[in-house]
């Protein structure tokens, strides 16, 4: 089967992207968010979410973001969606979810954060 | 303006959904599309995952008044009234209920008339963990978005879920 989630990762970082999936719901989330648990291993503690290709997040996929930021955070680690459109970033804000995650415009900029 | 479409109880339609959704967002133009598409997909999928009968359709109708009026059918039992209560209950009227909690926020279920539930948020300081909980998840992110929002029961018929955006 071919995986959702992909996985690059890097001395002081990761980056997670999606391949074939528009759509973070309740269709897609349950899988992603076994392939996410499964990807960030005890190695990886800073996680860029790289949303660019994603176009609508309801509340199950917002529900799996979060349960990833718990795990990040339960490492000391940091994380951070990348490339988040006007509009999902609209139904983060319906969601009361700006201020619960870090958002950056693209990696280059993450990448300032996660140094900041 | 009236929209009704019927979809299968299938979560898979969410697809199908979403496109028809592109073209009523485009008609009323009272709503942005990502936001109509939100609120419609979360009740549908509300609708399929609580539903017993698989084989009934779920009917989306949409009618754009002052504002947009949404009812979505739902083959499910819907809320259970506390004490055991049947919604269709005149003494039960009155009734309101914490059906919910959500980091800061408590979904307040009221029985307003002998089969209509009303959800309201109520706001509550002090609790800083970030959640999502599992059950009702759905019906939270309709109240963030939705100006009112009810539920009706009718006897011998699919009960709906009403919004007011």
């Amino acid at each position: 089967m071919t995986q959702f989630v992909r996985l690059d990762t890097f001395p002081e970082y990761a980056i997670i992207s999606f391949q074939g999936v528009s759509n973070l719901d309740a269709n897609s989330a349950l899988r992603v968010k076994a392939e996410m648990k499964g990807l960030i291993d005890e190695q990886v503690s800073n996680v860029l979410i790289d949303l660019s290709n994603v176009s609508f997040i309801d509340s199950t996929g917002f529900g799996t973001l979060i349960s990833v930021l718990k795990t990040i955070k339960n490492k000391n680690g940091k994380l951070i969606l990348v490339g988040v459109s006007p509009e999902v970033q609209e139904l983060m804000d319906l969601m009361q979810l700006l201020n619960v995650f870090e958002l950056a415009p693209d990696t280059k900029s993450a990448l300032v954060q996660l140094n900041a | 303006m009236l929209f009704i479409r019927s979809f299968p109880n299938n979560l898979v339609q969410t697809e199908a959904l979403a496109e028809w959704l592109q073209e009523v967002a485009v008609a009323v133009e009272t709503i942005p599309y990502h936001k109509l598409r939100f609120v419609i997909h979360e009740a549908f999928v509300n609708a399929c995952k609580y539903g017993h009968d698989h084989n009934a359709n779920i009917v989306v109708v949409i009618r754009k008044h002052e504002d947009l009026e949404i009812t979505i059918t739902d083959p499910g039992n819907g809320f259970e009234i506390p004490n055991a209560l049947s919604p269709f209950d005149a003494g039960a009227i009155g009734l309101s209920w914490n059906l919910a909690r959500d980091r800061d926020t408590n979904v307040i279920a009221e029985l307003r008339a002998p089969n209509t539930l009303s959800f309201s948020l109520r706001q509550e300081k002090g609790h800083q963990e970030v959640e999502l909980m599992e059950n009702h998840r759905g019906l939270i992110s309709i109240l963030k978005a939705a100006k009112n929002l009810s539920y009706h029961f009718v006897p011998n018929s699919f009960n709906y879920l009403h919004i007011t955006c």
